[in-house]
């Protein structure tokens, strides 16, 4: 090649290589983290990842047993693993149908059929911008591959975004659900006195600070009082109490 | 209003009435004339002042003054003048408006007598005027004067604004409503703003939509806009409520000043007008002895209702009894009834609400309250009865209402959720247990690694993407990037042609080795070279820095190459493929020194 060919091609063949390592990079990501929503794999009792099935046969075991607050605890962790499985839905759906008329509030509505696991949504964020990005690297790319891909670039971001915020305020405010049969939430010792709240199980809650064996309540964004931390289950702690349960 | 700005309005208003004088037919007819005006001829002691204003007129270019008249008990301070010129049926007419702020130290009537003015053998005397001052704090019940705050033409008030009360003297938290009316004999440019009255003592509540209607004061005839409130007074004593301010626009009528200025036709000019009412005093009393059990401070009237949501209930589960509250008063500030339960059952407020009715011409609402009541063992536990107090005050006594007592069975626990709360919903079945593992994933709603690698490191290639497009364009746009470019074609050609050199084609690769020579030599040189012969761009090389030397060497290259065409067959392919060479190492070198 000579020089006069050498000319304009290097920041096209770096960016052409930096394109090959993301998508290699993806490629090995995703090979690895492939078994997340799909594959049946022997269930771990430690670490970030659980089994579905477990979860699902503890929910389902619960309800059975009218323990209304396990059942949904298990079950919505269940359904973060698989959100779309129909037996999961099914079950949890009717745990918090029978919570809700256990305290004589409405049921709630059944969740959305197309939903994503945290995970899936992650990787779909990531795919959009991947597209993105090489649809970018076409030389000449006509106005709707520049649309497409301005498309791309933004729903990949804003699901980012809208990512990134439900993962902080689970961070700072992890769901949780009343296990106890009623759990009273009321003012700490140095705060005004006021009535407690009295929570019932299956109630899904939000947890704020926690202050030796009391932890903060929070419904609607809202703290409404101190509760005893045994009374009620991080969701996604709900895989540790799966350890002595049966397995499937 | 400042000092500034309140001076200005009574020169305002003082200009105004002497413009309308003016404009009365006969009052200019005679040379010297003098008219006073006391507006308003009704003010407290140690209140607002009155305004008196003097409109000397005078068919000449001379005007006297009128020397002040001395009234024991009455002040008058000078608050502006203003002159005014005009040429009125052939005539020269001065007149000069002065006005004064006239204040009372005391309580009684006042006259003051006529002003006086003398110009050579002209006199005139002004009318005797009447002030009646009252006490501070006295109302005046014949006239809205006490709220005017602006008389742009005189006589009423255009925008005035009262401050009204249902009923003076009332029981702690009792129900007060206080209106606000704002008068208006004139179009408001937009809606008024008001500001709700101070109510220090008073839990104010607002009471339905304002409302619009017309009254007739006097020969005019006013738009009336009313804004409601709820009041109750949360202390006793002498309270009060007010003053309330408004705040509007009014579209002032402003006479022509004389015939000839905008032919006769008035102006309207927007005019501010900030009007406040008068305090209102409130006799509070507090509530007459003797309170019957359950009463927590309601006044006005009510109804209790007290239902429990199930007759039945397993240990460990909470029956809920719901008091509800009906009625007219402070809904707001009830304090719910007290639920008496056993004191072997848990007793919890499971919520509360209130609702607040404002639309009717008293406040009233509802107040729910829910309590659950838990029992941890089975057994009969018997709830209340409720009770609930309350004072009348249209009848001046106490009320008092009690439920029955509720009775709640506790059976013994067996197994929460298994029987639906009040048999309103029958247990769907529930999805069988699964016999196989997985799938596996993560419960946390956190990124996975990779995920968050692929993204940053798409960000990142769509980032250098975009960054080598901008360069590129920037490149493209680059003079010496497109002459080296240029050169680079050249230079291209030239070693095509050499590849390609066959005996038979010698000649005409010579003349086309020729063109791009001559196309990289403008390249080179920044020669625009279309168009041009050969010896004008060889010209215009040498213009932009050519040196001699390159000049000779092209010129004796392109000689060689024309020459090929002369040369002997034989020769031909020999002789173009040394100057097809030296053609291409010329170019080459122009590029290194382009490049350079």
């Amino acid at each position: 090649m000579s020089r006069f060919d050498r000319g304009g091609r290097g920041i096209e063949a770096s960016l052409g290589l930096a394109l090959s390592l993301i998508i290699a990079a993806a490629a090995a990501a995703i090979a690895a983290g492939g078994s997340g929503s799909g594959g049946a794999v022997a269930p771990r009792a430690s670490g970030r990842t659980a089994d579905a099935s477990a979860l699902y046969n503890a929910g389902t075991g619960a309800l059975d047993r009218g323990d209304l607050g396990r059942a949904v605890a298990f079950l919505r962790a269940a359904e973060r693993v698989e959100p779309r499985a129909a037996d999961i839905r099914r079950n949890l759906v009717e745990a918090r149908a029978r919570a809700a008329a256990a305290r004589g509030a409405e049921s709630p509505g059944a969740p959305a059929a197309i939903r994503l696991s945290a995970a899936e949504a992650w990787w779909f964020a990531a795919g959009l911008l991947l597209l993105g990005a090489a649809l970018r690297s076409v030389p000449r790319g006509g106005g709707i591959v520049a649309l497409a891909r301005r498309a791309l670039l933004v729903a990949g971001l804003l699901l980012l975004a809208w990512l990134s915020l439900r993962a902080r305020e689970e961070a700072t405010y992890p769901e949780a659900v009343v296990v106890a049969p009623s759990l009273p939430a009321g003012p700490a010792r140095d705060e005004r006195s006021r009535p407690p709240y009295l929570l019932e199980a299956g109630e899904e809650v939000r947890l704020g600070r926690t202050r030796g064996a009391l932890v903060e309540i929070r419904v609607a964004g809202t703290p409404i009082g101190w509760a005893e931390r045994s009374g009620v289950w991080r969701v996604a702690d709900a895989p540790g109490y799966t350890a002595g349960l049966p397995r499937p | 209003m400042s000092g500034t700005g309140r001076g200005r309005g009574v020169l305002a208003r003082a200009a105004f009435l002497a413009l309308a004088v003016c404009a009365i037919p006969g009052t200019s007819a005679a040379g010297l004339a003098i008219d006073a005006t006391l507006v308003p001829d009704r003010i407290t002691a140690g209140g607002e002042p009155a305004t008196l204003t003097l409109l000397i007129r005078s068919s000449g270019l001379g005007l006297p003054e009128a020397p002040v008249p001395r009234v024991p008990g009455l002040t008058f301070d000078p608050a502006g003048s203003a002159q005014n010129f005009a040429m009125i049926q052939g005539r020269i007419e001065r007149s000069v408006t002065v006005a004064y702020r006239v204040r009372a130290g005391k309580p009684g009537r006042y006259t003051i007598p006529p002003f006086r003015v003398a110009q050579g053998k002209e006199s005139a005397v002004s009318g005797t005027l009447l002030l009646t001052v009252l006490p501070p704090g006295a109302s005046f019940p014949s006239t809205p004067a006490p709220q005017e705050a602006w008389r742009g033409g005189g006589g009423p008030p255009e925008v005035f604004a009262r401050l009204l009360v249902d009923q003076d003297h009332v029981y702690w938290n009792q129900e007060i409503i206080a209106r606000l009316r704002i008068y208006a004999r004139v179009p408001l440019d937009g809606a008024p703003d008001w500001t709700a009255p101070e109510t220090q003592g008073f839990w104010i509540e607002d009471l339905g939509a304002p409302t619009a209607g017309s009254a007739r004061i006097g020969d005019h005839v006013y738009v009336v806009n009313e804004i409601r409130w709820a009041l109750f007074p949360t202390k006793t004593g002498r309270l009060t409520v007010g003053p309330a301010k408004v705040r509007c626009r009014i579209n002032r009528v402003i006479p022509a000043p004389d015939p000839w200025s905008s032919l006769g036709f008035p102006d309207v000019e927007p005019v501010d007008v900030a009007v406040e009412t008068d305090l209102v005093p409130i006799t509070v009393e507090e509530v007459p002895g003797g309170a019957p059990e359950g009463y927590t401070g309601a006044v006005g009237s009510y109804s209790l209702a007290v239902r429990v949501d199930r007759g039945t209930v397993p240990a460990g589960e909470p029956a809920i009894v719901t008091t509800v509250l009906r009625g007219e008063g402070n809904v707001a500030s009830l304090h719910d009834p007290e639920v008496p339960a056993p004191s072997t059952v848990r007793r919890y407020v499971a919520g509360a609400s209130t609702q607040i009715d404002r639309t009717g011409n008293t406040l009233s609402g509802t107040r729910t309250q829910q309590v659950a009541i838990l029992a941890d063992g089975p057994g009969m536990v018997r709830v209340g009865p409720v009770r609930f107090g309350w004072f009348d005050p249209s009848e001046g006594r106490f009320h008092s209402v009690s439920s029955e007592s509720i009775r709640i069975r506790v059976t013994p626990s067996t197994g929460r959720g298994t029987a639906p709360a009040g048999g309103v919903r029958a247990p769907e079945p529930t999805a069988p247990p699964r016999v196989s593992h997985g799938p596996v994933g993560t419960v946390s709603l956190g990124p996975p690694a990779g995920s968050l690698a692929v993204s940053g490191l798409a960000l990142a290639a769509y980032a250098g993407l975009l960054v080598g497009t901008a360069v590129r364009r920037r490149r493209a746009r680059d003079p010496r990037a497109i002459r080296r470019a240029a050169l680079d074609a050249a230079g291209r050609t030239v070693a095509a042609l050499r590849g390609r050199l066959a005996p038979g084609t010698a000649e005409a690769s010579a003349r086309r080795t020729a063109e791009a020579l001559l196309a990289g030599l403008a390249a080179r040189y920044d020669v625009r070279g279309a168009g041009l012969s050969r010896a004008e761009l060889l010209a215009g090389a040498a213009e932009r820095g050519a040196n001699p030397t390159v000049r000779e060497e092209t010129e004796q290259l392109l000689g060689a190459l024309d020459a090929i065409a002369y040369a002997p067959p034989d020769a031909r392919a020999r002789d173009a493929a040394r100057e097809i060479a030296a053609a291409a190492a010329l170019l080459s070198r122009w590029r290194e020194e382009l490049a350079r």
